[in-house]
């Protein structure tokens, strides 16, 4: 059909910048990461509430005082380079997440597999209790630079409704802050800090203006095509 | 990846709209040629809501949306099909079309996501 060839030469022609953008740089192991954790995401069948960016330092304390979102942060052990010390930021929601394999995986490095069983121990028991992530994850800045020792993070200690750990690894160091299930409740003074605020989940650009595009091209170029199929039925 | 994601999720919306339309008799290549305009049209629109106006205002997911936005989906379809080829088949048979074909993708959608593929 001609109309067919049209159609899709016109999505072969317009959108091949948008749809492989994402796909022909090799991944790089932080890539997999990230590719497995939205596969799993993908297996719960819940849809994705937030979406992925690669952030530095600042950019995730932006995104920490949102709870709808939770952040994951990975980097290479002594990372130098802006490459890395890069920062995945994926957000997501993980609810119906039932055992600690299918959230995280990361095996890289021993005391980071400590860290990741003991963040999958917390996990775990949040799933048990069935709710929902509330929380974020947030790397510390002060502590990146300083290995082997603990820090906390001052920002969230008296905020009683977040329970943190991390750990550091050379440049590996998580501070997840979830929200926690078994926390009492406790007034809107305590539980809605001015540093903590909710904020309504955005869309980024990143995600956003590609799908705009692929999807705008899709749908303009099939209302011609079916305009001019509609007037040749007509005719005939 | 959303992009990509979405792309594959409209392919696969193709097939299995076009292999339901198969299975219920039709079978004129302007049909689907029709069918594959309308979907165009369709598919990204919803994917359009769903995912820059009610995701980012619904905390609590799509999902209880998702029978509304279908539902409209359908309706627009049939309508469409209806003004291009009411004249060749009763309007009975092409909402009964429209609405296996939207069942149909949509269950096979969630199949697709279940089993990690989309």
């Amino acid at each position: 059909m001609k109309f067919l060839r049209v159609f899709f030469l016109g999505i072969v022609l317009f959108s091949p910048h948008v749809l492989f953008a994402d796909i022909l740089p090799p991944p790089d192991p932080a890539e997999v990461l990230r590719d497995k954790k939205v596969e799993v995401w993908k297996k719960k069948t819940i849809p994705c509430k937030g979406s992925e960016m690669r952030c530095i330092d600042d950019s995730c304390k932006e995104l920490d005082s949102n709870r709808g979102y939770f952040l994951w942060y990975y980097g290479y052990a002594g990372g130098t380079h802006d490459h890395d010390r890069s920062i995945y930021c994926p957000i997501s929601f993980k609810e119906s997440a039932q055992n600690q394999e299918d959230v995280f995986r990361m095996s890289l490095y021993t005391l980071q597999e400590q860290a990741e069983m003991k963040r999958t121990k917390e996990r775990e028991e949040w799933y048990v209790k069935n709710h929902p992530c509330k929380g974020s994850e947030v790397t510390c800045p002060e502590s990146y630079y300083n290995m082997g020792r603990h820090y906390d993070c001052p920002a969230y200690d008296n905020n009683p409704l977040y329970f943190k750990w991390h750990t550091i690894d050379s440049a590996q160091i998580f501070c997840p802050i979830f929200y926690k299930a078994s926390a009492p409740v406790l007034p809107n003074s305590l539980s809605e800090s001015p540093d903590d605020p909710i904020i309504p989940e955005p869309v980024y650009e990143k995600d956003k203006k590609p799908m705009v595009v692929l999807a705008g091209s899709i749908a303009i170029l099939s209302a011609i095509a079916l305009i001019f199929l509609f007037k040749r039925i007509r005719r005939s | 990846m959303l992009v990509t994601t979405y792309f594959f999720a409209f392919l696969f919306t193709l097939i299995f709209e076009l292999v339901t339309a198969f299975c219920l008799g039709f079978r004129e290549k302007v049909f689907f040629a029709a069918l594959v305009f309308i979907n165009g049209i369709t598919h990204p629109l919803l994917w359009l809501i769903i995912f820059f106006i009610i995701q980012p205002f619904s905390p609590k997911g799509v999902d209880s949306y998702i029978i509304f936005l279908e539902t409209s989906i359908i309706i627009i379809e049939y309508t469409l099909l209806k003004g291009m080829f009411g004249k060749h088949y009763r309007p009975q048979k092409l909402f009964l079309l429209a609405f296996t074909m939207n069942v149909v993708s949509y269950g096979g959608g969630r199949v697709l996501q279940y089993i990690g593929i989309l």
